[in-house]
C-alpha cells in the first residue's frame, strides 16, 4: 500500500492539536476535509466546546457547506466513539450547531458587532450594506 | 396525535359542564371545537382562549379601571425614543451614552426591556447601564397611561387569583399550550392549579410548552405526550420524521413519498414549485384547507408564494404575520428615502409604481390642520399586538380615489433624466418639454399627434409631481419629532390615496413629539420596518383556501399535507446570536426565565419539529438555491439534512441531499416550466412546456402538437399564421404590403399623391433599397420605432448629431462672414472663432436642454469641438469654401412654412430637405452632406440605393442654382470616427442613371402595391421594425419567387 509522500503532515493537521498549523496546500487536495476533522478531533477530546471554535471561508456558500459536513462528520464521529465523555462531547456539539461560529469573515465580524454595539459603539440595529 | 388525544379527551366530557379549552391559537382553538361538537353536538358553558386571549379578557376591566391603555408596538417604541431622549438630556445614559444617538437603540431597548418585564425583573436587579433606562421606561409608560405586556398579564394574574368566574376554575383543556416568558407561564400554573380537572397535550420537541409538566400542580394534570405509534395511516416516513427530528436515535426505513425534498433556482420558483406541488395534491383530492404553508421566514416568501398561488389559481389565506405589506406605508418610505437620497427620480418613480397615489381632487388634497392626540389601541389594534405583530392593522380606509398613473410618466422621468435636487426637477422638466415643443415644430403629420400625447402627459406629470417634489424639498433636515409628525401627516394626506392605516401608524408616535431634533436618518430609520409591514388587508374567511402562515401562527394546528419552504442557511434556522444589550452571561445571573443561546436553539428547532408535526400525510420540504436579491448561491441547511435523517434513519451527504432535491424540482435557471406540460402551473408554464418538447423533446418534429396556439388569442393566431405562410415560396399578402386589395390599393395612391406633392426626404427613399416593406412602414404608414431608454452616462446619439449639425452651421456663418474658410487667412484666429462660437452655441444648448449629468455634457461638447477643428483645418485645405449653410429646400417659407414646394428632378422625382453645406470652388459649385458615423470601404455612388444624398443634392442643387455649374456631391465623414473622409460622387451620367433608377424603382412599387419584406444583406440588424417580421426574414426571401424582385435586385447592383 503506497504512502502519501504528505501522510506525515496530515497526522499533525490529526493529531497535534496544541499547535497552531498555517496549512497551505493546491485545491482538491483535502483543506477542508482536513479542518472539519481537526474542528470535530478539538470537540471530542473535550478541549472545548462548538461556540467557541471559528472557522473562517470565502464565500458564504463554502461556510454553509463546511456547516452540513461538519454535522454528517459529528454524527459520524459520535456512532464511532466508543468512550462515554467523547461521545457527549460530540453530542454537546450536534445540539449547539446553530451557534457555530463557521461564516465568512464579513458574517463573522457582523455577528461580533450585533452582539457588542456597546463596546464598538455601533448602532444595534445595523444592517451590512 | 396530540389532536386526537384533545378531541378524544374533550369528547368524554358532559356537555353541559363548564370547560375552558386554552389553545395556543384562537384558530388552533377553534379547528379543535368545531371538531369536538361535530362528534359530539351541541355543548354548553365551553370557552376558548389563548393564553393571550385571556390575559386580555381577564385584565381589560381592570386596566380601565387604573386608566392604562394597552400600548401598541409603535408607541413602545416610541416611548423608548423618549426615555434615550431624556436620559441623555441628563447624561444619564451612562456606557451606553456613545450610542444614545444612533436610531437603532431604542428599538434594541424595547426588546430587551419586553423580555426583562415579562420575566417580572426589577430595575434593581439589572446590570448598571440598564437601571436608569429601564426606570425611566417604567415610569414613562406609567405617566402616559400605557401598559405593556408585561402590565396585562400581571393584571391578569391578580384578577385569575382573585376570581371564581368561569373561565376560572372549571375543567381544563389544555391543548399545545405555549407559554414562552415566566409570566405566561405563571398565569398557565394559575389555571391548572385552580381548576378541578386537567389535561393538557404537549409537543415533544417544544420547550415552552413542556413546561406545563414541571408547574407545582404537574400531578393533577393529564398529560398526553406525542406518541408516535398510535397514529393509524400515518406514512412510515412522517412518522418517523416526527417522532425523531432532533434525537440522537435513528430507525432505519425506507424513503415514502410522505417527506420529500425539493429546490429551485431562487426563493421565486420555489414558491412556484409549492404552487405545482399543491395543484397535484388536489388533484390528488386533499382539499385547498387541509394543506398549509408554514414559514419561518414570511419577509423572504411571501410576496413569491403571493405571485405563484395567484398564477396557479390556488385560493390563499394570508395570515397576519405572511401576509404582504399595504402599500401606502411603502409608498410613505419611498418617498422619504426620495427626499433623503436628495429627490431621487428613482424612488420618485417607486412611489408611482406602487399606484397608491390619490386622485387630485380638492377634497382629497385637503391638509388636516390640527394634530392629532394619541390614538388609543383598537380592538382589531389589540388583537394585534396580543398575536405579537408588528405594527397597527389598518382602519377601515374610506372610499378614495386612486389616481391612475400613466404608463409614460415613468418614461417620462427617463427621458427627462432627472436625478436629484428640487431645481433639477423643475430644470429638467421644463428642458423635455422645450425639446418636445422643438419636436413638434419639425414633426411630421404621423409624429404630430404623438409627440403632443407626449407633452400632454408631461404637463399632467409636473402638475402632479412637482409640488410632491416641493413638499420633500422643504422637509426640514433635523427637527423635533412633533414637526416631523405634521409634515409625515401632510404628506401622507397629499400622496396616499388611503391614508387611514399610515395616520393611524403615526398617531401612535405622538408621545414623543417633544423629543429631537432628528433627522430624516432617524426617522427613516424609526418608521422603515414599522411602515413597510403595515399589513394588507386579510380575507375574512379563510374556509376553502390554503393556509399560508409563520410557523407559530400554526401551533396546534394539524393539516394534510405541510410545505416547509426556506431550509436554506440563515433562513432555517436563523442566525442565533446574543441580544446586544444584556449578553448571556448577565442574562445567567438575573433569571433563569430569560432567553439565551440553548433557549434560542430549541426554539428554532422546536419551530421545524412544529412544521413538520402538523402534517397527517404529507411534508414537502424546500430550499432556494439562490438568494434572489443578492444574486448569491445558497445551501441547505443543516435542517434539511436533520430532517432526512430523522425520516430515514441515515444521514445523507450534503452532494446526495442537492441532488434529489434538484431532481423533484421541475423548472431550471433558464427554461421556467416544468418537464410536461400537464403539470404547468399556468398557461406560460404550459406554452413553455410544450414548446421545449416540440423544439429539443420527444415530440419534436411532431405534426400538431402546438396547434392549439392557434386557439389561445385571435392575436396570437393570426401573427402565427401570417409568419408561417411567410416561408411560402409565393409572394403573399402576408409578406409585406403585397396584393393589397382594392382599398389599400386607393390609400395607397392616396398616399403617394401626398408625397408627390410635399416631396420625398432623401433619407426616406434610402430605406427603399435597405427593404421595401421598411421604406412602407416608416414613410407610407408612418411608423415611428419604439423609444428606448438610454444610459446618461454618453451622449444619446440623437442629441449628439443635432448639436454637431448646429455647431457646423453656427461655425460655417462665423467663418464663412470673416473670410477664415480661405486657405491664406490665419488659421489659429480661424481656430479661436470657431472655438468661441461652439462655446456660446453649446452654452445655450446647454441652457435649453439642461443636461443630466454636467461631465458627460462637457466631455462631449469638448471631442465635438476638437473634431470641428480638424474639420474646419480639412475644409480649408480642400479649396473648397462653404458659402451656404443648412440650406433647405422644398418649402416655400423655408423652416416654419408649413406650404411645399418640392424640388422635382428632371426624370420626376419631387424631392424636400436640407443640404448641409454648399460649397464653392471658383465657378463651381457642390452638395457637402455632413455625417458622423463610418464612411464607406469604397467610394459609391448610390450605394446600392442606401446612400443617395450625394448624388440627389447634387441634382437638386443644379435645379437651385441653374447657372451655376455643379460638379456634384459629397458626403464628408467630419469626425474622428469617419477619419475625415468624403464619398465625392461627381454629377455625371452614372449618377444621374442611378438616380433615375431608384425612382424607377419606387415609382413602379407604387404603382403595382409591392413592398414585400425583402431586405438586403444586414439590413435587419438595425431596422428599427424587425419585431414585425421576426429574425428569418432573409432565410425566408431566399425561398421565394426571385422575378418579382428582379427590379429591386437591380436597384442594390447599383455601384
Amino acid at each position: 500500500m503506497s504512502v502519501l509522500i504528505d501522510a506525515r503532515a496530515r497526522e499533525i493537521i490529526a493529531s497535534e492539536l496544541d499547535q497552531t498549523l498555517v496549512v497551505e496546500a493546491a485545491a482538491g487536495t483535502g483543506k477542508t476535509t482536513a479542518l472539519i476533522s481537526r474542528i470535530v478531533a478539538v470537540i471530542r477530546s473535550g478541549m472545548t466546546t462548538l461556540d467557541r471554535v471559528v472557522a473562517v471561508t470565502f464565500t458564504e456558500k463554502a461556510a454553509g457547506e463546511m456547516k452540513l459536513r461538519l454535522r454528517a462528520e459529528l454524527d459520524r464521529a459520535r456512532h464511532e466513539a466508543s468512550d462515554r465523555a467523547q461521545r457527549t462531547h460530540l453530542e454537546q456539539a450536534l445540539a449547539a450547531l446553530e451557534v457555530a461560529h463557521i461564516n465568512t469573515i464579513h458574517g463573522f465580524c457582523a455577528d461580533l458587532l450585533r452582539e457588542r454595539p456597546v463596546a464598538a459603539g455601533i448602532d444595534p440595529q445595523f444592517a451590512v450594506l | 396525535m396530540r389532536f386526537r388525544q384533545a378531541l378524544r379527551w374533550l369528547s368524554a366530557q358532559p356537555a353541559a359542564r363548564p370547560l375552558l379549552v386554552l389553545a395556543p391559537t384562537l384558530d388552533a382553538g377553534n379547528d379543535l371545537l368545531r371538531a369536538a361538537t361535530a362528534h359530539k353536538g351541541a355543548v354548553f358553558g365551553w370557552a376558548m382562549e389563548s393564553l393571550s386571549s385571556l390575559a386580555l379578557r381577564l385584565s381589560a376591566l381592570a386596566l380601565a379601571a387604573r386608566g392604562l391603555t394597552l400600548a401598541p408596538p409603535l408607541a413602545l417604541e416610541a416611548v423608548c425614543v423618549r426615555v434615550v431622549s431624556e436620559l441623555q438630556k441628563r447624561g444619564a445614559l451612562g456606557r451606553l451614552g456613545p450610542i444614545g444617538d444612533r436610531p437603532g437603540l431604542p428599538r434594541a431597548l424595547l426588546r430587551t426591556f419586553s423580555e426583562l418585564g415579562q420575566a417580572a425583573l426589577e430595575a434593581e436587579a439589572l446590570p448598571a447601564e440598564l437601571v436608569e433606562p429601564y426606570r425611566e421606561y417604567r415610569a414613562t409608560l406609567a405617566s402616559l397611561g400605557l401598559a405593556d405586556r408585561s402590565d396585562l398579564f400581571s393584571v391578569a394574574l391578580e384578577t385569575a387569583r382573585a376570581s371564581n368566574l368561569p373561565p376560572l376554575c372549571v375543567a381544563l383543556c389544555a391543548y399545545d399550550p405555549a407559554p414562552k416568558t415566566r409570566l405566561e407561564r405563571q398565569l398557565l400554573e394559575l389555571l391548572v392549579q385552580r381548576a378541578p380537572l386537567s389535561f393538557a397535550t404537549v409537543a415533544t420537541h417544544d420547550a415552552a410548552a413542556s413546561t406545563v409538566t414541571s408547574t407545582p400542580d404537574a400531578t393533577r394534570v393529564k398529560v398526553a405526550d406525542d406518541d408516535p405509534s398510535e397514529p393509524e395511516g400515518m406514512p412510515p416516513a412522517l412518522r418517523r420524521l416526527q417522532a425523531h427530528l432532533f434525537s440522537s436515535q435513528q430507525v432505519l426505513g425506507e424513503a415514502d413519498e410522505s417527506v420529500s425534498i425539493l429546490s429551485a433556482p431562487g426563493e421565486s420558483r420555489e414558491s412556484v414549485e409549492i404552487a405545482r406541488r399543491i395543484l397535484a395534491e388536489a388533484e390528488r383530492g386533499v382539499p385547498f384547507d387541509r394543506m398549509a404553508i408554514l414559514l419561518r421566514s414570511p419577509f423572504h416568501y411571501r410576496t413569491h408564494l403571493l405571485e405563484a398561488l395567484r398564477r396557479a389559481k390556488i385560493p390563499a389565506h394570508f395570515t397576519r404575520a405572511a401576509a404582504r405589506p399595504e402599500p401606502g406605508g411603502r409608498a410613505l418610505l419611498a418617498l422619504l428615502e426620495c427626499a433623503a437620497e436628495g429627490l431621487s427620480a428613482t424612488r420618485f418613480a417607486e412611489y408611482l409604481s406602487l399606484g397608491v397615489a390619490p386622485d387630485r381632487s380638492p377634497d382629497l388634497a385637503a391638509v388636516p390642520t390640527d394634530s392629532e392626540p394619541l390614538a388609543p389601541a383598537s380592538d382589531e389594534e389589540t388583537a394585534q399586538l396580543l398575536r405579537a405583530g408588528l405594527a397597527a392593522p389598518p382602519a377601515p380606509a374610506r372610499a378614495s380615489k386612486h389616481l391612475i398613473v400613466p404608463r409614460r410618466w415613468e418614461s417620462l422621468l427617463v427621458d427627462a433624466a432627472v436625478i436629484g435636487g428640487a431645481a433639477r426637477w423643475h430644470r429638467r422638466l421644463d428642458a423635455l418639454e422645450r425639446a418636445l415643443a422643438r419636436q413638434l415644430e419639425r414633426a411630421g403629420e404621423f409624429e404630430r399627434l404623438a409627440v403632443e400625447r407626449e407633452r400632454d402627459q408631461l404637463r399632467e406629470l409636473r402638475q402632479f409631481a412637482l409640488p410632491i417634489i416641493d413638499l420633500l424639498a422643504k422637509l426640514p433636515e433635523a427637527a423635533a419629532w412633533g414637526d416631523w409628525l405634521a409634515a409625515l401627516r401632510e404628506l401622507t394626506e397629499r400622496t396616499i390615496a388611503a391614508p387611514e392605516p399610515i395616520l393611524s401608524a403615526l398617531a401612535q408616535l405622538a408621545i414623543v413629539r417633544e423629543v429631537g431634533p432628528v433627522s430624516l436618518k432617524d426617522v427613516l430609520g424609526m418608521l422603515r420596518e414599522r411602515l413597510g409591514e403595515v399589513s394588507a388587508r386579510l380575507s375574512a374567511n379563510p374556509g376553502g383556501q390554503v393556509l399560508v402562515a409563520s410557523i407559530d401562527e400554526a401551533r396546534g394546528r394539524v393539516f394534510d399535507v405541510v410545505f416547509v419552504p426556506g431550509l436554506a442557511e440563515k433562513l432555517f434556522p436563523q442566525r442565533v446570536v446574543e441580544d446586544p444589550l444584556l449578553s448571556d452571561a448577565e442574562r445567567e445571573l438575573l433569571s433563569a426565565d430569560l432567553d439565551s443561546q440553548s433557549r434560542r436553539v430549541a426554539n428554532e428547532r422546536a419551530a421545524l419539529a412544529l412544521a413538520v408535526g402538523a402534517a397527517r400525510k404529507r411534508v414537502v420540504l424546500s430550499y432556494p438555491r439562490f438568494e434572489s436579491d443578492k444574486a448569491r448561491p445558497r445551501v441547505p441547511s443543516f435542517y434539511a439534512l436533520e430532517a432526512i435523517r430523522a425520516a430515514e434513519g441515515r444521514l445523507p451527504g450534503f452532494a446526495e441531499l442537492a441532488r434529489r432535491a434538484d431532481q423533484t424540482s421541475q423548472t431550471r435557471m433558464g427554461w421556467p416550466a416544468p418537464n410536461a406540460a400537464a403539470q404547468a402551473i399556468d398557461d406560460a408554464e404550459y406554452d413553455l412546456s410544450q414548446l421545449r418538447d416540440l423544439l429539443t423533446g420527444a415530440a419534436k418534429g411532431a405534426d400538431g402538437a402546438a396547434h392549439y396556439l392557434l386557439t389561445a388569442s385571435p392575436r396570437l393566431r393570426r401573427a402565427l399564421q401570417f409568419r408561417a405562410r411567410r416561408w411560402r415560396p409565393e409572394w403573399r399578402y402576408v409578406d409585406g404590403l403585397v396584393e393589397p386589395n382594392a382599398l389599400a390599393r386607393e390609400a395607397l395612391l392616396a398616399r403617394h399623391a401626398r408625397l408627390l406633392e410635399r416631396g420625398f426626404a432623401v433619407t426616406a427613399l434610402e430605406k427603399y433599397a435597405a427593404c421595401p416593406y421598411r421604406f412602407y412602414l416608416a414613410t407610407v404608414v408612418g411608423l415611428r420605432p419604439r423609444k428606448v431608454a438610454t444610459a446618461i452616462e454618453e451622449m444619446e446619439p440623437a442629441t449628439r448629431g443635432l448639436l454637431i449639425h448646429e455647431f457646423l452651421q453656427r461655425v460655417s456663418v462665423e467663418l464663412h462672414e470673416q473670410g477664415l474658410f480661405s486657405a491664406d487667412s490665419d488659421f489659429l484666429h480661424a481656430r479661436r472663432v470657431l472655438l468661441s462660437t461652439v462655446n456660446r452655441a453649446a452654452a445655450e444648448q446647454r441652457d435649453q436642454l439642461a443636461p443630466a449629468i454636467p461631465r458627460v455634457w462637457d466631455d462631449a461638447i469638448s471631442d465635438m469641438a476638437a473634431d470641428l477643428v480638424r474639420w474646419l483645418q480639412v475644409t480649408r485645405d480642400s479649396g473648397w469654401q462653404p458659402v451656404h449653410f443648412e440650406h433647405e429646400f422644398g418649402r416655400a417659407g423655408g423652416k416654419a412654412s408649413s406650404e411645399h414646394t418640392p424640388v422635382v428632378l428632371p426624370f420626376g422625382l419631387p424631392l424636400r430637405g436640407v443640404i448641409d453645406a454648399i460649397e464653392q470652388n471658383g465657378p463651381l459649385l457642390r452638395a457637402t452632406d455632413y455625417k458622423t458615423g463610418t464612411p464607406p470601404e469604397l467610394p459609391v455612388v448610390v450605394g446600392g440605393g442606401r446612400q443617395l444624398q450625394p448624388a440627389l443634392y447634387a441634382l437638386v442643387l443644379e435645379q437651385l442654382f441653374p447657372l451655376s455649374q455643379v460638379t456634384g456631391g459629397t458626403a464628408f465623414y467630419c469626425t474622428t470616427k469617419g477619419q475625415f473622409t468624403r464619398n465625392e460622387v461627381p454629377l455625371e451620367a452614372p449618377a444621374r442613371a442611378a438616380a433615375a433608377a431608384v425612382h424607377g424603382a419606387i415609382e413602379s412599387a407604387f404603382q403595382e402595391g409591392f413592398f414585400p419584406a425583402a431586405p438586403a444583406e444586414k439590413a435587419c440588424d438595425f431596422c428599427d421594425f424587425r419585431r414585425i417580421c421576426g429574425p428569418y426574414e432573409r432565410e425566408r426571401v431566399l425561398r421565394k419567387e426571385a422575378t418579382k424582385l428582379e427590379r429591386l435586385l437591380e436597384l442594390r447592383a447599383l455601384p
